[in-house]
């Protein structure tokens, strides 16, 4: 309460500053001196005087320890996850990286997994970026079995001079009984700056 | 120097204040459009989505690979995730990227320890490294060790990054006080939506600091040339930096040229209402009160929770008045004190439903309130009352700070929803296959293998054993094969026994995970919502008090208005020689 008074003063105050600011330079002026438009905008913004509100200390200690055990939690939920529905003997992972010079700019991914749509991908401005600073992106997990497969990636884009770019890469690989990484590479030509994809298997 | 203060006083960086208003917002669309449940089992998948990309944190896979998945995420900005991506052993090689993180997700505590002990290995910091504790001590307005820390990688950065470290070097002179070595850390930017903030925000500086506004409006010319206008960020800056440098104008006396400026500030943008008014002030300053009258009658189409439509509204009056027009004064004072009662009706309902419901119910979630569907009207997002009244709550940092914690909170709450429906179908599975398990390893039965097993054995000896049996009879017979065979028939009989009790143990072991995650995601669900109860209460209070604050100007300028009635009718009252100019004054003589 007192400090809800405390606040209707300033606001008050900032009032009538802009009162006296208005009559002073418009005194002379026939009527109504202190209704004359104001130039200074005033919001009640408490945030600039001199009264500092945060929340409350306890509830930000709260919740810092509440994210900090749910970090924990989602953790182990992902670790059980993984163990339950990709074990290490038929996991497959594809990953997607883009060379920091490349000027292609990717705009979506489709993955294709024995002719099967797997996996697609719409990207934004801030994840081109991160891939560009050398952030590799998982684009697919799964369970695979053993044998002969194919997959296709096929990328979408602009590349330089603002051309548009729509290029499958296809390979085909062996999986066997431990887990599958294969990671796709988008770099540019140096000689005409078409993009390039390579793949690697790990 | 008081326009341009008062005009954008929060905007010192680049942050953008929408970012938690179109959470708050998309939440109440997603809900509009398809109800709640729907809307939950849309987050739902897009958890699925979010969380089965990113999912498997423990690496088998190359590290190579690993630590480029933490990074992606790190980049993008997903810092939740990349605080659950990291290990312990990526913790401890890259303290920087765990301090950025925690940073990220607003976890303060360890911060400073981390960056301490990362400072303290010095030698294994590279640019990026540097770049990022800067950035972090920037953001805890530690400014003199995060110059420090910048000084540490010029030259050594890309274009891009380059504009953002020289955007933060500024900034930090000018909270300094220094807008001289601001200019000078400005000095290399080529161009950009960081350079053009940069400028803007030092012409903020220049005009706050000196009398002389030219300083500023050179900064500003800079800073506009610097804007490409392209994107919806950029084009709000664009508004700014005209509405700010048309304000200059006025305040240097200069009202012919600040029209120019308000003029092109966009009417959709946020900056509109400020501009229309000052336009209005301009026009009244070089006597054309007509223009001026319509500039102000512009600004009525927004919401009176801005200042400058009130100002408008209590100018437009005034106008009149000055150009002899006094009966259209007196229909525009009336028209004003019934809009600023109106709109004092509509903070006291939302404010006495907000002590009725709280925050949550009537700001954030759906809610089908009686009468309060005014506030709620859903169909435009961003010029609806409701939006309005959010940007004004926004304003003050410390709703904004406690809006954002808990649209954190919220994200947390939804991903343990995910967690918990995911962990039924765990659980069903893995009980369905306790049961296949328990059916199958029943039927097989060990003692009549092995009994078949010996039975074979004993007939291949018999066999080898019989006087007729010569050593080229055995080998077309392949004695050694049936004797391995009877071997390897023993081994895979014992492996199978080993498998079926690792496998019994491992589906027990696998619900009783399950069980312990089950019952770890209520305890966490219940802290959670109980902290998220507290956080409501704690927000309410803070925009009730804002309301409260709110309340005050209205009646302010209800008063204001009232005031001019009287100053008018007492004019008349003391005029002996009133011309009837038209009916209207007349009818109030």
């Amino acid at each position: 309460m007192a400090i809800r008074q405390y606040l209707s003063l300033i606001v008050c105050c900032c009032f009538l500053s802009s009162f006296i600011q208005a009559a002073d330079k418009n005194g002379s002026k026939k009527g109504a001196g202190n209704l004359e438009p104001i130039k200074n905008i005033t919001q009640p913004n408490t945030s600039k005087g001199s009264v500092v509100k945060t929340i409350d200390t306890k509830i930000i200690k709260q919740a810092e320890e509440l994210k900090k055990e749910m970090i924990q939690l989602n953790r182990e939920l992902y670790q059980f996850e993984e163990d339950l529905l990709y074990p290490a003997n038929s996991q497959l992972a594809v990953f997607l990286s883009l060379s920091s010079d490349s000027s292609f700019v990717l705009d979506s991914v489709e993955l294709r997994l024995d002719d099967k749509m797997v996996s697609t991908y719409l990207y934004k401005k801030a994840e081109i970026v991160a891939l560009k600073k050398g952030g590799i992106q998982r684009i697919y997990l799964g369970s695979l079995s053993d044998g002969r497969h194919k997959l296709t990636a096929q990328f979408n884009g602009q590349g330089a001079n603002n051309r548009y770019f729509r290029r499958k890469k296809a390979l085909s690989f062996n999986k066997e009984d431990d887990a599958k990484y294969i990671q796709m590479t988008i770099s540019e030509s140096s000689t005409n700056r078409e993009p390039l994809f390579k793949v690697k298997q790990w | 120097m008081v326009i341009i203060s008062n005009i954008d006083i929060n905007i010192l960086e680049k942050q953008s204040r929408q970012t938690v208003l179109s959470y708050f917002l998309l939440r109440f669309k997603q809900k509009a459009l398809k109800g709640f449940q729907i809307k939950r089992r849309i987050l739902s998948c897009i958890s699925v989505i979010i969380f089965g990309l990113i999912a498997p944190f423990v690496h088998a896979m190359p590290n190579e690979l690993y630590e480029g998945m933490v990074g992606f995420e790190l980049e993008s900005g997903n810092f939740f995730n990349a605080l659950v991506l990291m290990d312990d052993a990526y913790r401890e090689k890259y303290p920087v990227n765990y301090a950025s993180a925690l940073n990220g997700f607003n976890i303060e505590g360890g911060v400073k320890d981390l960056l301490e002990v990362a400072l303290k290995k010095n030698k294994s910091l590279g640019n990026q490294d540097y770049f990022n504790i800067g950035k972090i001590q920037y953001h805890s307005d530690e400014c003199i060790p995060a110059l420090k820390s910048f000084k540490k990688i010029k030259n050594k950065l890309s274009l891009e990054d380059k504009q953002e470290w020289a955007f933060y070097r500024a900034n930090c002179f000018i909270k300094l006080g220094s807008n001289k070595r601001a200019i000078k850390a400005l000095k290399d930017i080529l161009g950009g939506t960081w350079a053009s903030y940069a400028y803007y925000n030092l012409a903020l500086s220049f005009a706050e600091g000196s009398r002389d506004k030219r300083k500023a409006l050179g900064v500003l010319r800079i800073a506009r040339d610097l804007n490409a206008g392209k994107t919806q960020e950029e084009k709000s800056l664009k508004d700014k930096i005209h509405l700010a440098a048309g304000a200059l104008y006025l305040e240097e006396g200069k009202p012919d040229a600040a029209t120019s400026f308000f003029k092109k500030v966009y009417l959709d943008s946020e900056s509109a209402p400020k501009a229309l008014y000052l336009n209005g002030v301009s026009h009244h300053e070089l006597g054309d009160f007509r223009a001026a009258t319509q500039a102000w009658s512009s600004a009525k189409k927004y919401s009176l929770v801005d200042s400058s439509v009130s100002e408008s509204l209590l100018a437009i009056p005034y106008a009149y008045e000055r150009s002899g027009y006094i009966s259209q004064a007196l229909e525009a004072y009336f028209e004003a004190s019934a809009s600023f009662e109106n709109e004092l009706e509509k903070i006291d309902k939302v404010d006495s439903l907000l002590e009725k419901y709280g925050a949550q119910k009537i700001l954030i979630e759906e809610s089908d309130i009686e009468g309060l569907e005014w506030f709620l009207a859903r169909d435009v997002v961003t010029n609806t009352t409701r939006a309005t009244y959010y940007n004004y709550f926004m304003q003050e940092n410390v709703i904004y700070d406690a809006v954002e914690l808990h649209a954190e909170l919220s994200m947390l709450l939804d991903s343990l929803s995910f967690w918990r429906s995911q962990l039924v179908v765990f659980d069903a599975s893995l009980k369905n296959k306790r049961k296949n398990f328990k059916s199958q390893s029943k039927n097989f039965n060990v003692k009549a293998v092995e009994k078949k097993i010996n039975k074979f054995k004993k007939q291949a000896d018999d066999i080898k054993s019989n006087k007729t049996m010569t050593p080229n009879l055995a080998k077309n017979l392949q004695m050694p094969a049936i004797t391995s065979s009877v071997d390897s028939l023993r081994k895979r009989l014992l492996s199978l026994q080993q498998k079926i009790l690792k496998g019994r143990h491992g589906l027990e072991s696998q619900l009783e995970q399950s069980a312990k995650l089950n019952k770890n995601i209520k305890v966490l669900n219940n802290r959670l919502v109980n902290i998220t109860k507290l956080l409501d209460e704690k927000i309410t209070f803070l925009i009730r008090e804002r309301l409260a604050l709110l309340r005050i100007q209205m009646v302010s300028n209800f008063e204001r208005s009232e005031q001019g009635l009287i100053h008018i009718f007492e004019g008349i009252s003391e005029s002996k020689s009133v011309k009837k100019s038209n009916l209207l004054d007349g009818r109030y003589k």
